[in-house]
Parts: structure tokens; sequence; C-alpha cells
């Protein structure tokens, strides 16, 4: 099944996926305080990861 | 930890779970429905989740600890305990005519229809000049502290309505060219702070 799929497709989307999913453990850890530090790093770190494994998703789809 | 923030973490989990799924089998990603599962898997439930940790962290920045978890801030929280009446963020902060838990907030946010944004923005400012920036000798307001912000909880308000001199002037301070601040006018004197006595809850 996943061997009829573009290559390039599937190792895209595991990119996206790793970058989301990274994003958004980063995010779950800055939940656990509420401190200026955490909230920068929710911003910086969680949502950058998760904004470029969206875009990449995106990208990916578009390319296919 | 809130409920809200638990009931968020649960579903960035379950969001994890859907796109550890589609990794695992990228066949699931097939079709049109499948292009759909990716496209929710991948980017509508991690925006969501975005959202709403946004908000919690918003809301979150709202608390007396997170403003006073920057270096700068903590002579304004320790002005909070000082033992003297007139004070008045002292006094607001004692006899909880402002939630303990947002005390900085509740004086120091616009009541406007944006007021909160716009505290939010420049509560963002703050933090870059805390970390990134040199932080000013003296901190002081951004422009003159704004009646409204007083009668949004004092209007109305028994002991506000009855006092004769506020009776006086009662235009002039719903229009704010009367400061309440002419009369009530010691607030955070953090150069005073050594010389003054402090109160505690726990009378230690």
């Amino acid at each position: 099944m996943a061997n009829e799929m573009d290559p390039r497709f599937v190792s895209r989307l595991r990119l996206a996926g790793v970058l989301v999913i990274l994003g958004l453990l980063v995010q779950l850890a800055t939940l656990l305080e509420a401190h200026p530090y955490s909230f920068l790093s929710f911003l910086i770190g969680g949502t950058g990861l998760v904004l470029a494994g969206v875009v990449t998703f995106v990208w990916a789809w578009a390319r296919q | 930890m809130t409920l809200t923030t638990m009931a968020l973490i649960a579903f960035a989990l379950v969001t994890v779970l859907v796109i550890s799924m589609v990794m695992v089998r990228p066949s699931l990603a097939g079709g049109t429905a499948g292009k759909t599962l990716a496209l929710v898997a991948l980017a509508v439930l991690p925006a969501v989740a975005t959202t709403f940790g946004t908000n919690a962290h918003l809301e979150a920045s709202k608390t007396t600890d997170f403003c006073l978890s920057c270096h700068a801030m903590k002579p304004y929280g320790e002005s909070l305990e000082l033992d003297d009446s007139a004070h008045l963020p002292a006094a607001h902060f004692q006899n909880s005519r402002v939630p303990r838990d947002h005390a900085c907030f509740s004086c120091h946010t616009t009541y406007t229809m944006y007021g909160d944004l716009d505290a939010k923005m420049k509560g963002l400012k703050h933090l870059w000049v805390n970390y990134f920036g040199t932080i000013p000798e003296k901190i002081e307001l951004y422009e003159p502290f704004h009646n409204r912000e007083c009668l949004h909880c004092h209007d109305g308000a028994r002991t506000f309505e009855e006092n004769e001199f506020h009776a006086d002037f009662r235009q002039e301070l719903a229009t704010n060219e009367t400061s309440c601040l002419e009369c009530h006018d010691v607030a955070h004197e953090v150069e005073k702070l050594h010389e003054l006595e402090r109160w505690s809850r726990d009378g230690e």
C-alpha cells in the first residue's frame, strides 16, 4: 500500500509529522508552568516547529 | 493545572496520536478521504491546538506570579506588602479589592474594546526588553493612569458614590479631567520600600 505512493511524498509527510509532533510536545511542556520563559518557548520553539511542519505538509501536498 | 489546560494537553496528545498513525501508515493519506485525514491531522488539529495553547498562555500571563517572575518587577510586587493603607496598590491587594492572583493585570490593563490585546502586545514588548534589551532605570507608565481603570470597579460602588469629595468632582472624574491620583497619590513608591513596614497575612 505505502509503496504505491510517491516515496518523496511519504518522506515529506513523515518529516512534516515529526516537526508537528516535536512542536506539539514543546508546546505541551511549556503549559506546565506559567513563566515568561515558557511563553517564549511556546511562541518561538513550539509554534515555530508546528508552523514548519504544516508548511512542509502543504508543500509536499502541492508538489505531489 | 486548570481543567482547560488538562483538556488542551489531552487534545494535543490525541493530535500526536493521529499524526503518528499517518506517519506509520502513509497509505492512510492516499485517496481523497486519506488526504483529508492528513490535512486534518497535520494542519487543522495542530492549528487548533496552537490557538488554544496561545490562549492558555495569554490567560496565564495575566497572573500576579507571571508579572513578578521578571526581576525588574520584584520591587513592585514587594510594594503590595507595605503596611500603609494610603498606599494604593497595597491597600487594593491586601483588602482583596483586586483579585490577588490577577493583581497587576486588574489595574494595568485598559478597559476598552481592545484593551486586553493592547496590554498583551505591550507585554510581549516587555518580555523582549527583559531578555534581549536594556531595562530602563526607572519603569514608567506609557501614559498617565486613566480614571477609566479605577472607575471600572469603583463606579457605582457605595463607598465611592457616598463619598462627599467624589460627589463634588463626579463629572471631572468621569471625563478624566481630574485624575483620581491627584488625591490618591501614593502608588508604587519602590524607592522607599526599605523605609516602610511590611504587612503579612500570616502576621509574620
